[in-house]
């Protein structure tokens, strides 16, 4: 997938519009286009907040995640300090796009 | 170990702002948004860490029914961003005993688990928020 066929899945705010049509490999060409690289650390995140949306049908704000992240992974991994590294832009907002999630309505 | 705050404010900026907020639900689910909008501003408040509870009254009390049929209307089901409430720390819901009675229920038979008060308390739970928010 190139750079135009991945925009023109998106929204004008970058979030995918179909939210079916995601895939692994969809996440890694829209992670693409920003320039960003997806390590197995980010994959975990983009997991639980797929998790999250499955069971609550919400895009997580930084506090449910933080505490997602801490029950399934531990206090290290539990901590808004470690998700602003690994998404320094908005760890919700960043990790709901890859994650191909609706944005998430009440982060800042 | 407190959030990082996500506003740029510094934390005693916010601090100063914090006020308890009450919002009432107070429609039968897929009346209308207001229980959804409700509960966006609940949402809303958890990311400003400004503490929430939460009044299902009247007809309100039947959004916490299991069992709805959203899909027969075309409808979100609320439920299960009820059920998130936690992952917030809005964890303060009230329901009253007439309500329960009015309907034939019981704490049970909700999907949250509310405190039971009386009309005589519900004057004075209103009383002890900074604010009252009733869509």
């Amino acid at each position: 997938m190139n750079k135009q066929q991945a925009l023109a899945l998106l929204d004008d705010e970058g979030y995918l519009l179909d939210l079916a049509l995601w895939d692994q490999e969809l996440a890694e060409a829209l992670a693409k286009v920003d320039q960003f690289n997806l390590t197995s650390k980010h994959w975990e995140v983009i997991y639980i907040i797929r998790e999250f949306y499955q069971e609550y049908q919400l895009s997580p704000a930084m506090r449910p995640l933080v505490k997602m992240m801490a029950n399934k992974y531990g206090a290290e991994k539990g901590r808004s300090i470690y998700l602003l590294k690994l998404f320094p832009q908005s760890p919700p907002k960043q990790a709901a796009r890859y994650a191909g999630l609706p944005k998430p309505l009440n982060c800042l | 170990m407190p959030l990082l705050c996500p506003t740029g404010l510094s934390p005693l900026a916010t601090e100063a702002m914090k006020k308890n907020i009450l919002l009432i639900f107070r429609n039968p689910p897929f009346a209308n948004s207001s229980n959804s909008d409700t509960l966006d501003i609940a949402l809303a408040c958890s990311a400003f860490e400004l503490p929430v509870s939460l009044l299902f009254l009247s007809d309100g009390i039947l959004q916490l029914l299991n069992h709805q049929q959203a899909e027969l209307l075309a409808q979100k089901d609320l439920r299960k961003r009820l059920n998130a409430l936690a992952m917030y720390d809005i964890e303060d819901y009230y329901v009253i005993d007439q309500d329960l009675i009015r309907y034939q229920l019981s704490v049970e038979d909700l999907s949250l688990a509310c405190k039971v008060i009386t009309q005589q308390q519900l004057a004075a739970l209103i009383r002890q928020f900074d604010t009252v928010i009733n869509l």
